[in-house]
């Protein structure tokens, strides 16, 4: 037996390379549908394709095997006439094909059937213990098989190939291949929405556009994807020329641009701390709570990266309103990304910025606080029991709700503008830019 | 009547590993061709991200790549595991 496994091993690879060739795309198609379709978690899954691989595997090898057996002895045909005959015993071809079959059948039954593992292992054990029974039975009798020592052609290029491609693989980054597909991305981006292009262009090829921007800015913010500054500027002047003169007639398509707007000036200052030479991130762990209590973190002169964990995680102030902002920010570029505040009430702001910084806080639920929004760009954030501060400065809101909150807006047109525009939508998401 | 020159120690060392050698490399070189394969369908997917592809969708072909990876080194490994075992528990002539 050690003979015959010997020989599947070491000496014939064209049946050894189908037989991978069929274990690899059964384990994928198995570990991909217990995932995707069963939800079932990593470990398990990992633990299932390594056994199904070793049932599968020598199960595979002797079914191939057989096949080319019976092949070569042209009795293909009469398969039939062999398990019908009298002379048919478990040594003959025929016989361990049909348990292989048999057993691998049961083992996908029993997949589907049973929702006990222990019990859709022992049957895998069994199929293996089986399989190797076939192939012993299978290589009592000399296949044959072909020895060649030299590697072919296409072996050897087909390595020198790969080689190269390997060897190759840590000099390019694919930061650098999405940032030259979103740069490329952005300059038909900024070509589409040029001023005298754009102001002849139908309403729904206009919201296509705009629609276009957002989707290039969203996917770049959620993939941390860097793109040219400049580029991304010119797009972002663009835009906002664009939005001024261009009078689509339709509020949809008013909202479409103004929502690819304020996308854009986000991730322009989302891109500022991703190119920031060793710009740090701060993970916030989730741990026992995944809430956290601050006093203030001042944040100067610098760029830095706030990340929430996927549980969520939360921020919360001491109880001290003589502290002033959690996070007084000056001359720094800031990201906020699922870092959620309460203040309690107690007149404590998130976050206070200089006009010379530039803030993006996003995803997060700011409760309790006393916020101004100046300056700041707030995409999707729900503010709930907050006095809201806002003064007649720019202002970026994207999908920003506001749930049972006070107004504090200055007495100039455009505050009132903006105080009358959040009011009109109620409890339901706000996005709008002050001046568009 | 001169006596035959001395084999060299790689004439010596080379014959009998020759064909074990070759077997092998004819399959860590297939490893690396479907190993490069990964790759450039790795550096395809990031590609996809940067043009838009929708999370759901991509999250199905990431998956998909996962577990390519994960069997491509479960078959290669256990592959060269049970080679080391025949090797060793064979029968010498």
């Amino acid at each position: 037996m050690i003979d015959s496994l010997r020989h599947f091993f070491w000496e014939d690879s064209q049946a050894r390379r189908l037989a991978y060739a069929i274990t690899a795309f059964l384990g994928i198609l198995h570990a991909t549908t217990r995932t995707l379709v069963f939800h079932r978690p990593e470990r398990q899954v990992a633990i299932e394709l390594f056994v199904l691989v070793l049932v599968l595997n020598p199960g595979v090898v002797a079914l191939s095997y057989l096949v080319n057996l019976l092949k070569a002895r042209r009795k293909l045909f009469v398969i039939h006439a062999y398990i019908k005959s009298p002379r048919f015993t478990l040594n003959q071809p025929i016989g361990p094909l049909i348990i292989i079959i048999f057993l691998l059948l049961i083992y996908k039954l029993s997949h589907f059937i049973s929702a006990h593992i222990h019990i859709t292992f022992l049957v895998m054990g069994l199929t293996l213990v089986v399989s190797l029974f076939a192939i012993f039975l299978s290589f009592r009798k000399d296949t044959a098989s072909s020895r060649t020592y030299r590697l072919s052609q296409k072996e050897r290029y087909g390595g020198l190939v790969a080689c190269l491609i390997l060897l190759s693989a840590p000099r390019l980054s694919i930061s650098k291949v999405q940032a030259a597909i979103v740069n490329q991305r952005l300059e038909r981006a900024a070509s589409s929405i040029e001023p005298d292009k754009a102001a002849g262009l139908p309403s729904n090829q206009l919201k296509s556009a705009y629609q276009k921007i957002a989707s290039i800015a969203n996917t770049s913010i959620e993939y941390k994807i860097p793109a040219n500054s400049d580029l991304v500027e010119k797009v972002k002047n663009n835009l906002e020329v664009t939005l001024k003169a261009a009078n689509p007639g339709r509020e949809d398509v008013r909202r479409s641009g103004v929502a690819a707007f304020i996308a854009l000036v986000a991730y322009a200052r989302f891109n500022n701390v991703l190119i920031a030479v060793n710009a740090p991130t701060v993970l916030l762990p989730h741990g026992e709570t995944g809430n956290y209590m601050l006093s203030q973190v001042p944040l100067k002169d610098g760029a830095v990266w706030w990340q929430g964990s996927a549980q969520g995680s939360a921020i919360f102030a001491i109880l001290d309103p003589s502290l002033g902002a959690v996070f007084p920010i000056s001359h720094s570029s800031v990201v906020f990304n699922a870092v959620n505040f309460n203040a309690f009430g107690m007149r404590r702001a998130f976050v206070e910025t200089d006009d010379e910084s530039q803030v993006v806080i996003m995803n997060a639920t700011i409760e309790g606080a006393t916020q101004k929004l100046d300056a700041i760009v707030w995409l999707n954030i729900k503010f709930k029991n907050s006095q809201i501060i806002y003064s007649g400065g720019p202002l970026y809101l994207g999908d920003v709700t506001f749930e049972n909150c006070q107004f504090q807006f200055g007495s100039d047109t455009e505050s009132q503008k903006v105080l009358i525009q959040i009011k009109e939508m109620g409890n339901q998401p706000v996005t709008l830019v002050s001046g568009l | 009547m001169k006596p035959p020159p001395k084999p060299s120690f790689r004439q010596k060392l080379w014959p009998p590993i020759e064909p074990v050698v070759l077997i092998l490399l004819r399959d860590i070189i297939l490893f690396f061709i479907v190993l490069a394969a990964l790759l450039v369908g790795f550096a395809g997917i990031a590609g996809l991200k940067a043009f838009g592809m929708p999370e759901e969708r991509l999250q199905i072909l990431e998956t998909i790549h996962f577990w390519a990876y994960t069997t491509v080194a479960m078959l290669f490994l256990l592959d060269m595991v049970l080679k080391t075992i025949l090797e060793i528990v064979r029968k010498r002539p």
